[in-house]
Formats: structure tokens, sequence, C-alpha cells
């Protein structure tokens, strides 16, 4: 059984200037494994994270012939039994740290919580299992974050603590959108390998949305590529260096390399047809 | 061309003042571009903000032209000097139009000839005349960047500081973007001192790179030596090593 299963999923917004069909027929199953999703601003790279647990604007339209969590099916889920799965099955990592957490709760406070609302365990049993995860996720005085505001803390050490909130529940699936991509590169990397041994020690299935074609070449399975809100290759992550479709092929080839310098950059041309053109694997 | 030495910034703070540039020389010939990396806090955008005047108040010496900038107005300085940002959202104005946005620095500095000018510096980005009376809400990122940065060339300055800019941007806009500073270096014989974080785009566009950390240079690097390792400071291997393990 597909811990996900996605078939034909729609997303369309109303927008002022009209209806925005922001993705197109996207279909895939998400099993133990790290998937990632990859494409350029505007992809839908997101707006398919966030429909899975719900999390657009309300005015926002998503039709799918299918989009199972396990058994569940998550289209005839009403409001109450969204907000069971989101956090406790399925949980979600943000970008930015600094709008992700609450500025006016301790970090250690928020954690606890995360665990607190999805399980009957007294304040000082969350409290405990809060330094617990602090320490899991490698911050070197528990004690001492548990009190600290968001303010107090770096970038790097928020998105730990975010990675602490997702993780206490013990979720079946952890969507990440861009965790790293607002963190510097040295902090990039333990911020992964942390989230890596984390999900790897939980049987922790993972949706990595990202922009960084080379990020998850090294990081993750399996890799969707999307374009204009539809799917145009999936792939193995070790083979994307022979990507075949020319888009894919296209942003390997745009970033500037320093083993390989080239005067000038190959810039891409887009094709139409890569809008309406169906992906055949 | 540009000419630091010993510069040293105090950030005035709440009671206690904090070192943020300390004792920093830098030297960029004429017509060179040079890049400042680092990680964040590190320093490299506070030395642009001290040449451009953002920061006031530094300690050493900053010569552009052999003439300390000390001495030389603002306006004097937009002369020789413009800068383009890291965000072409923020850095356009949201209610000015385009032409609006490109005949500002022509009608401050009063220069004749304007749509001349203006016709001219949207050719050497790539866009046309259409864009004129556009918006930038009705740009994409990667022509907000051109516009930004046809506004920094239109005064024909020498030096142009760049924070960061194409982090912003998709990879496929990066590469055009990084085409046409590349380009536009060469044809305007432009000098440029470059900020990024990003060893891979410091090394596409510098012939040479100061690596900062904590406020200090610790290494100035030839793009070749770079390429080939040659470092000898242990945080630029790090920097190396992370580069390398991304390609």
């Amino acid at each position: 059984m597909d811990v996900l299963a996605i078939e034909n999923l729609n997303v369309t917004f109303r927008t002022d200037e009209g209806i925005k069909h922001a993705v197109r027929d996207v279909s895939f199953t998400l099993n133990n494994e790290k998937l990632a999703i990859v494409g350029e601003s505007g992809s839908g790279k997101s707006t398919v994270g966030k429909a899975i647990l719900r999390l657009n604007p309300p005015s926002t339209l998503v039709t799918a012939d299918a989009l199972r969590f396990g058994e569940t099916d998550l289209l005839a889920c009403n409001e109450k039994a969204i907000r069971a799965i989101r956090g406790q099955h399925i949980s979600m990592i943000m970008q930015d740290p600094k709008f992700s957490l609450n500025p006016v709760m301790t970090v250690g406070e928020q954690i606890a919580e995360a665990l607190s609302v999805h399980r009957r365990i007294s304040k000082r049993e969350a409290r405990l299992a809060a330094l617990e995860m602090l320490k899991e996720v490698s911050i070197a005085d528990p004690e001492h974050v548990y009190g600290q505001y968001p303010h107090e803390i770096s970038g790097g050490m928020g998105q730990r603590i975010m990675i602490a909130m997702m993780v206490i529940p013990e979720p079946d699936i952890i969507i990440a959108d861009e965790p790293t991509s607002a963190l510097d590169v040295s902090v990039q990397q333990d911020v992964l390998n942390i989230l890596t041994r984390l999900i790897e020690k939980k049987n922790i299935s993972l949706i990595f949305i990202s922009h960084d074609l080379n990020l998850v070449k090294k990081f993750c399975d399996h890799v969707l590529v999307m374009y204009g809100g539809r799917v145009v290759e999936s792939i193995r992550a070790d083979a994307l260096s022979n990507a075949s479709h020319p888009y894919t092929r296209g942003l390997m080839e745009s970033l500037p390399s320093l083993r390989h310098r080239r005067d000038v950059l190959p810039v891409m041309t887009r094709d139409q047809n890569w809008l309406t053109q169906d992906y055949t694997p | 061309m540009i000419a630091i030495e010993s510069l040293s910034f105090d950030m005035p703070g709440a009671g206690k003042s904090k070192r943020i540039l300390n004792d920093i020389n830098i030297h960029v010939g004429r017509g060179e571009c040079f890049g400042l990396v680092g990680e964040s806090g590190s320093g490299k955008t506070s030395i642009l903000k001290c040449l451009a005047g953002q920061f006031k108040g530094w300690e050493g010496g900053i010569a552009v032209q052999g003439k300390s900038i000390a001495d030389t107005s603002l306006k004097e300085r937009s002369n020789t000097m413009q800068m383009v940002f890291q965000d072409p959202y923020g850095a356009l104005h949201p209610r000015h139009t385009i032409r609006k946005i490109l005949n500002e620095p022509l009608a401050i500095k009063g220069l004749p000839d304007k749509a001349e000018r203006i016709h001219k510096a949207l050719k050497d980005v790539g866009l046309d005349e259409s864009f004129l009376p556009r918006y930038p809400h009705q740009l994409s990122g990667g022509q907000r960047q051109r516009v930004a940065i046809a506004r920094a060339i239109i005064l024909d300055p020498d030096i142009i500081l760049l924070d960061e800019p194409t982090s912003a941007l998709d990879v496929s806009v990066q590469a055009e973007i990084l085409n046409l500073l590349a380009s536009l270096h060469h044809r305007r014989q432009l000098t440029y001192l470059m900020v990024s974080h990003d060893l891979g785009v410091i090394a596409h566009l510098c012939e040479r790179v100061a690596v900062m950390k904590a406020g200090e240079v610790v290494e100035v690097v030839a793009r070749e030596d770079l390429i080939e390792g040659n470092v000898t400071h242990n945080y630029t291997q790090s920097l190396l090593q992370h580069a390398f393990s991304r390609e």
C-alpha cells in the first residue's frame, strides 16, 4: 500500500484576473522514500504540497481522481478530519523559520505543544519529550534553548526547531517546502543531515519541495520536475544527469559550475509544447 | 580604481556598538571584476554600503579613482558608482513606470537627450521601448533586474556595486542575468564589485575573490586558484568543499 497516492490532481485559483490553473493533472505515489518536487517559481510545486494538507486559501478549487493517504480519502475528509491528519500524520516544514514560529512563545513550549495537541499527556511529560527532541536535532544545551524565543536563535537553529516540532508527533509523511533555502550552505548540510537521520529512524516518508536541482540530486531518491503546473519528468535522483526532458536538462546546464566554467552560460529556450504535452515516462 | 585601506566599521546599537568590519584592505583595478564571498553576517554587503554612502562613520580610507570618498559628495559619487540590489521586487518603485524609473537619475543630474539615453540603456540590457509605460508588477523578476541594471548604467558610471544580483532569481533567469552582466562588463569596460554567497556565481563572473568571515577578509584568491582548490585558509577550504560537493 502506498503511503500517499495522487491521481490527476488539479488546482485552480480564483484571482482578480480570472481563473488561474496552477496545477494540472499531477499524479504520483509516495512510499517510504524521499521524493523531491523541483521547479522554478510559479511551477506549482508548493501548491501541490499545500493541496495535500488543504492549506491553500479557501477560494482554491482542488480536484483529483484520487488523493489518498493510506486508506483515507483526503478529498472526502471534512475540516475536523483534516485537522486530525495535519501534524499528527502529515506535517509540513516551511521555508523560513522566522515566519513559521510563534514570536511570543518560547521554542521549547512550541515543540511541547506540537506533541500535547495530539496526545493526552501531562505538561511535564510534554516538556521532557521536547527536551529529548531538542537533543535529537543536535542542540547542545536543550534546557537553555527550551526557554529561548525565536528572535534569539539563528536561522539554522530555527529550522532545527521546526524539524523538532514536525517530527515529535511522529507523522507518517513530512512535506518540507524549501526547508534550507534561507540558510547558509554550511548550515544547510547540518540541517539536511539531521532531517535524514530522524526520518530514517522514525520511518517517515518525505516530500521535499525545492528549486535546487543539485541539492535534490544528492539528497533525494526520486525527483518530479514541474513546469507550468505539470510534471514534465519523473526520474530517479541518481539519473538526473541523464535527464531526457529539455527543461530538466536546461535547468541542470544553466547552473554556473566551479569545475567546468563556461564564458557564456546556456540560456533556455522554452517550448510552448511543454505546457500541453503529456509526460511519457 | 577602488582602494580600501584598513576599513573598520562599528554598527551603533543600544548602549554598545558592534564591530562589523575589521581592518579591510581591498584593491580593485580598473576594469576588474572583484567578488566578495561569505556567509550571512560576514560583512560583505556592509563594504558596499560604506562605498555607496549608506553607512557613515567608518574608519580607515576608501578611495575611488584616487580620490577619497570622504571628500566627495553623494551626488558626485553617483556619477562614478551605481548599485544593483538583491531583490528586484523591492528595488523599483511600485507606482513608477519604467520610463519614470529610468528618467529619474537623468532628471536629478539635469542631463540632456533623455529619451535617447533611456533607449540606449534599455537596449543594452536586452529590453525594448514597449516596457516604458509599464509598472514593475507587470514585469517578471528577470525583467525587473534588467530594469535595475539599466538604471545603474544610464549615468555611465565606471563602477557598479552588485549586491547578490541573482540570488532572488530562478536558475534559468540567473544564467541570463549573469550573461548580461558579463557582456556589459566587456562592452562598457565597467569595474564590478560583486557580493554573493554562491561561489559558483562568483567564480563565473569575477577574476579575484575576497573571502570574508566575521567582518574580516581571510583570503583574497584568484579565480584559477579557487577552481583548482589552491587556497590556504581553512575557512575558504570548507566553503569550497561545500560548493564542490553540491555540483
